[in-house]
């Protein structure tokens, strides 16, 4: 059985006056330490997903399972599922009145997790995103690249197993986007994390991701899994100019186009 | 050493204007009533009102005393009732909307209207003053305070959820910051507010007090003195309100 997996998983928003797929009988699996990409339209589902992961929202239906713990659809999860994973939001989400080093070090004061071998394990992180200097500096001190980069070292100082990403570079420019995959491609190689990476760009994906989902709104739904193999070849950005990387990315394009137009329609 | 400077020019900035205009005021109010020869218990010059407060101080100082002692603890009891209110508004709605309306009416009203009811009661001594600070000066905590539970940055909230904080972690941690900027401008508020409650419990009933050695002074048309004591008044009621933002500015960082 699958590390992660969602079966038929139904997720239902009531308005006053009306009722909402947001998602339709999803079935999904990640696989232990695979790099698996939702993308699709806006309004889609894929931070809804991510969001049932970590047990932010509740399913209206379905089964959700992780690790071999079976969600229940009354109960919180118990701590010790809930540190095995770190969560990245769209925007850094740091707090204003606490140091860049106190930032990163949150999750670890809401777990109790304790002792030098996490303060270590800060300035290690730190140090990787290049931002050791900083530590004292308060969040409004410092670029929007670098408030980016320390709400993704934050996901994961309690050293969690499973990463989940909700569009976590949208807001950043071009370049800065480039250099962030590049160092997530590095984490996960070193960490062996399981992450979950949602994203509107679908060259991001194709670049990083050994699997993609395709997604389609209103209802969510799952439209395709694509696997993505360049057949063992390292990922950087050399892959770009690969015939291979472009064909991946018309197909998806395309498809997520298709999705469009029948929205249209 | 050039930072000390640099302090010390700032300060004298910040300090000349409001210095001057309440001199160009002093000057104005002096050559008005000179001009127009008008009565001394009328309206009094500030020469006299300022010959009047340094011949008073001594007369006036233990009052002084009481009236600062009753304000400072009355002010701090506000506070923190206020504030226990405020969490208990916020974490339990139920509760919360039934005590809204009792200390938005509180806040509305005037607190002379009230005490001489509250002096039937606990008679005219320390405890009825004490009684009538609270009641005018925690309600504005309470709502500030409210406001700034409820306002606080729903993306802030959703990292403790996802990070499964408990009720308890996500105030300490998330909400009582978020929440700092009101909270202070409630207890700016409450400090102005506990001065005119203090002030009014004194000249509404009993002998000691500020207050009640003014009530005393327009009895006998001393308009000089009476108008004295309102010098205590106005600078201890400063020295709070600058006390309270002086630590707002170290604590919070938005």
């Amino acid at each position: 059985m699958a590390y992660i997996s969602l079966k038929s998983v139904n997720k239902k928003f009531s308005t006053r006056r009306s009722e909402i797929y947001a998602l339709k009988n999803i079935n999904m699996d990640f696989n232990k330490g695979e790099f698996v990409s939702l993308v699709g339209p806006s309004g889609c589902g894929k931070s809804t997903i991510i969001r049932l992961l970590d047990d932010i929202l509740k399913p209206t239906s379905g089964e959700i399972t992780v690790d071999g713990f079976a969600y229940n659809n009354s109960e919180s999860i118990p701590k010790n599922m809930i540190k095995k994973m770190g969560f990245i939001f769209q925007v850094p989400n740091l707090y204003p009145w606490l140091t860049i080093r106190e930032n990163v070090m949150l999750p670890l004061k809401v777990y109790k997790m304790k002792g030098p071998e996490y303060d270590k394990y800060a300035e290690e992180l730190l140090d990787y995103v290049g931002l050791a200097a900083y530590g004292d500096s308060y969040p409004s001190e410092i670029s929007g690249g670098m408030q980016q980069r320390i709400g993704v070292i934050r996901g994961m100082i309690h050293k969690p197993e499973i990463f989940m990403m909700d569009e976590p570079f949208g807001a950043l420019d071009e370049d800065t986007r480039e250099n962030m995959n590049l160092e997530l491609l590095e984490i996960w190689k070193k960490t062996h994390m399981t992450v979950i990476f949602i994203t509107h760009n679908i060259e991001e994906a194709v670049l990083m991701s050994q699997r993609i989902y395709v997604m389609s709104s209103h209802p969510g739904m799952v439209k395709s899994e694509l696997t993505i193999d360049f057949s063992g070849r390292e990922r950087n950005l050399d892959l770009i100019s690969d015939r291979k990387f472009a064909e991946y990315c018309t197909d998806i394009e395309s498809m997520i186009g298709t999705l469009r137009l029948d929205e249209i329609k | 050493m050039r930072k000390t400077k640099n302090n010390f020019v700032n300060f004298i900035n910040a300090v000349y204007p409001p210095v001057l205009l309440i001199l160009f005021l002093f000057i104005l109010w002096q050559t008005v009533c000179e001009v127009k020869n008008i009565q001394v218990w009328m309206l009094a010059k500030p020469s006299d009102i300022f010959s009047k407060f340094v011949e008073n101080t001594k007369d006036i100082l233990p009052h002084i005393g009481i009236t600062y002692t009753n304000i400072l603890i009355g002010l701090a009891l506000a506070i923190i009732i206020g504030l226990l209110i405020a969490v208990i508004t916020c974490s339990f709605p139920v509760l919360g909307s039934a005590l809204t309306p009792i200390t938005v009416s509180l806040c509305c009203i005037p607190m002379v209207t009230l005490v001489p009811t509250l002096m039937l009661i606990f008679g005219v001594g320390r405890s009825v003053k004490l009684i009538t600070i609270v009641i005018q000066a925690f309600p504005i905590v309470t709502m500030n305070a409210a406001t700034g539970f409820l306002n606080a940055d729903p993306a802030h909230i959703e990292l403790m959820q996802s990070l499964k904080a408990d009720k308890f972690q996500q105030f300490k941690y998330c909400l009582i910051m978020d929440a700092l900027p009101d909270i202070f401008t409630g207890m700016k508020l409450s400090s102005i507010m506990a001065m005119m409650g203090g002030i009014t419990a004194e000249m509404t009933g009993g002998n000691q007090g500020l207050g009640s050695r003014i009530s005393f002074y327009i009895g006998f048309s001393k308009t000089p003195e009476a108008l004295s004591c309102i010098i205590y008044i106005a600078f201890l009621g400063a020295v709070l309100y600058s006390i309270i933002s002086l630590i707002e500015k170290k604590a919070v960082r938005q």
